[in-house]
């Protein structure tokens, strides 16, 4: 056998393309299943909506000249932008403390970080009933150490919207800004601080610019989330904290006007698609540092 | 007192291990001076130690005569080149190079600043390249964008670790003489880390050889070569032939060693008496197999393998007690073959006395 010649199996092997293109065709199949379930439950849902709201064009109008489609989907805006601002700033803090931690408190915190999942969002949020309520654990024990003559309203507003909605989101902006903060070199800081940078300069020069696209991944992930939230608002907010959400299902389960419904789910979704297209379109991730510089 | 940098007795612990066993050693101003050691001899410790990015267990650290160990990182002046240069990745190289000159420790006006970034890259090399990401820079454009950014601030002390171990040996030795060029057109003062010997000779004006935490000897290149005081020294730089053997005769500055049944010869140092054991070092260079010459040390062997290498012809002999010489001649026009029986011989005054004694093999060499 030459030394430096092809091994003749070797060319039999890179020879036959059907082989790998059979191959191929049965990793297809493995998709079949998932594909299947998100068609019934999903798409097929969701176009049957889009359908709904299409049989009666002049709804969208509707959407338009009562004021109060607009208003509602503003303050739903505002009240997330509040959450996500909320969620950033008890998140960052937390999981810029993970990426210096060691190994063992990091896992212990993520458990921590994770508990809230293995709970129902219904269960957790009557929890926050129980400490913001007129004559719940906060307001008796700020009465009891005489820091307030009369409880505060606490709940049925849009504190408790915001302490309930942010509650449920902050795990998941934790957990978004830990995985960008885990690729950051932390050698760099020390580097910056040997070049004259105090402490915090280096922290807001180097280390805040390399997460940027881990803030806006964040921020996007939250804000669109508690955008479309429903049962938090509803049980925690008052009749000034009706979110678009809310409105919806007014339609659906107490006038029973399905198409309505369905228009105003149309217009959520593309206020939606339209934010995150925006968000992409802003970051273009990866000069999205320069923006924060 | 005129040290620009002094290191007194530098301790650093990590656990039971010690990673710095009180070093101790002096910077000239303006000099380059190289810390060459193997791997986990403590090099990046001295040096992180001096930048301030850790405090050692115990012992000073003295600038012009100055005590900064307890002053924090960002006020210490010093430029500090890591291993894999830590460029900042979301800056140019322009914002790289002027960082320093934006924090509150180093702040010029804006005027100054250009003009000095300008300068910095000038120097560097790197002109045309200030608006490139670090990621879109070669290793060893990324090199000087380091060098330029330790440099602009005009340091008291520049500290490189490993500066050049990424690059490839051309470059690598581009890169030596640019280093070369640039301390002596600022004169600064700097440390230089390197695990290779190479490198350490080429570009030093003086060498601090560390092992295990502690400093082996400190001298110029040729000193460390020509005679070092240790066996870890002369082992770590260079070849070296090495033998023990017993004092018998100390006479006019020359002094007879009685190895095994052999007398070699060798110049006569201070503090040696009759009957001590000494360990005698000689270089490759100045071995020659077969080649007689009048008044030299003799002594016979077995030739293992002869190799041709271009600028050398090296010859491991075996002596008559299994240890294995090497010579390293200018090559004639044949090399020798193995199995032969032959003689190596040397001058006398290329035989130098390692003052410590250390146990080598104890000979019983046949005459
Ligand atoms: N943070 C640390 N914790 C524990 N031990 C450490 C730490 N840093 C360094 N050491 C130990 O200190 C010793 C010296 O390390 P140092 O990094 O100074 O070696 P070095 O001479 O720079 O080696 P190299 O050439 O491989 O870079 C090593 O044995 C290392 O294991
Ligand atoms: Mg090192």
């Amino acid at each position: 056998m030459p030394l430096f010649g092809i091994h003749p199996r070797a060319v039999h092997r890179t020879t036959p393309p059907t082989k790998s293109i059979r191959k191929s065709c049965g990793n297809l199949l493995l998709l079949v299943p998932a594909l299947g379930y998100l068609c019934i439950f999903f798409f097929f849902p969701i176009a049957f909506l889009l359908f709904q709201s299409a049989l009666a064009p002049g709804n969208y109008l509707r959407v338009l000249q009562e004021p109060v489609y607009l208003e509602v989907m503003y303050r739903t805006a505002k009240m997330s932008l509040a959450v996500t601002i909320v969620c950033l700033a008890l998140g960052y803090p937390f999981a810029y403390f993970l990426t210096t931690a060691s190994q063992r408190v990091v896992n212990l915190a993520i458990g921590v970080v994770m508990m809230p999942f293995w709970t129902s969002i219904l269960v957790r949020s009557y929890a926050w009933l129980v400490l913001l309520q007129r004559e719940g654990i906060i307001n008796k024990a700020l009465l009891e150490l005489r820091l307030i003559a009369r409880p505060l309203k606490l709940v049925y507003n849009l504190n408790g919207v915001i302490c309930g909605i942010s509650y449920i989101m902050l795990p998941y902006m934790i957990l978004v800004l830990y995985a960008s903060m885990r690729n950051v070199d932390l050698q760099l800081l020390v580097v910056a601080r040997s070049l004259g940078a105090t402490r915090l300069r280096a922290f807001y020069k180097i280390f805040v610019p390399l997460t940027a696209k881990g803030i806006m991944e964040g921020c996007s992930l939250v804000f669109i989330l508690s955008f479309g939230y429903f049962i938090t608002p509803a049980l925690l907010g008052g009749r000034e904290q009706t979110t678009f959400s809310m409105l919806i299902d007014i339609q659906m389960n107490q006038l029973l006007d399905w198409r309505f419904g369905a228009t105003l789910s149309a217009v959520l979704l593309l206020v939606i698609m339209l934010l995150v297209f925006g968000v992409r379109r802003i970051v273009r991730l990866e000069r999205s540092v320069q923006w924060l510089q | 007192m005129n040290a620009h940098l002094r290191i007194a007795n530098l301790v650093k612990r990590y656990g039971p291990t010690a990673a710095l066993d009180g070093v101790s050693f002096e910077v000239e101003p303006g000099e380059l001076k190289v810390l060459l050691g193997p791997s986990g001899s403590g090099k990046s410790t001295v040096l992180k130690c001096v930048a301030g990015l850790i405090s050692p267990t115990s012992g000073r650290i003295l600038l012009r005569g100055q005590d900064i160990t307890d002053i924090p990182i960002h006020q210490r002046k010093i430029g500090l080149v890591m291993q894999g240069y830590s460029l900042f990745p979301h800056m140019s190289a322009y914002d790289n190079v002027a960082f320093p000159l934006r924090t509150p420790m180093h702040r010029c006006g804006q005027k100054e600043l250009q003009k000095r970034v300008a300068q910095i890259f000038d120097l560097t090399g790197l002109t045309g390249l200030e608006g490139q990401r670090p990621s879109e820079l070669s290793g060893g454009e990324q090199q000087r964008v380091a060098l330029a950014r330790a440099l602009v601030f005009s340091p008291e002390v520049l500290l490189l670790d490993e500066p050049l171990a990424a690059l490839d040996r051309e470059l690598r030795e581009r890169m030596q003489d640019e280093i070369r060029r640039i301390h002596t057109t600022l004169g600064m003062t700097i440390i230089y880390v390197t695990h290779d010997q190479a490198e350490a000779m080429k570009v030093a004006d003086r060498i601090a050889i560390l092992n295990r935490g502690q400093v082996a000897q400190v001298g110029s290149a040729l000193e460390l070569y020509e005679s070092p005081s240790n066996e870890f020294v002369a082992r770590f730089l260079g070849g070296a032939n090495l033998l023990t053997g017993r004092v018998i005769s100390i006479l006019d500055g020359v002094i007879k060693v009685e190895v095994g049944k052999c007398e070699l010869r060798a110049p006569s140092v201070d503090g040696l008496c009759q009957d001590a054991l000494v360990t005698l070092l000689v270089r490759p260079e100045r071995v020659r197999v077969a080649v007689p010459e009048a008044d030299s040390n003799c002594l016979p062997g077995t030739i293992i393998n002869s190799t041709y290498l271009g600028s050398a012809l090296q010859t491991d002999v075996s002596l008559s007690d299994g240890t294995v010489w090497r010579s390293s001649m200018t090559p004639a026009r044949s090399s020798f073959k193995a199995g032969v029986t032959t003689n190596i011989h040397w001058q006398i005054e290329d035989t130098h006395i390692l003052p410590t004694q250390q146990s080598v093999n104890s000979l019983h060499l046949e005459a």
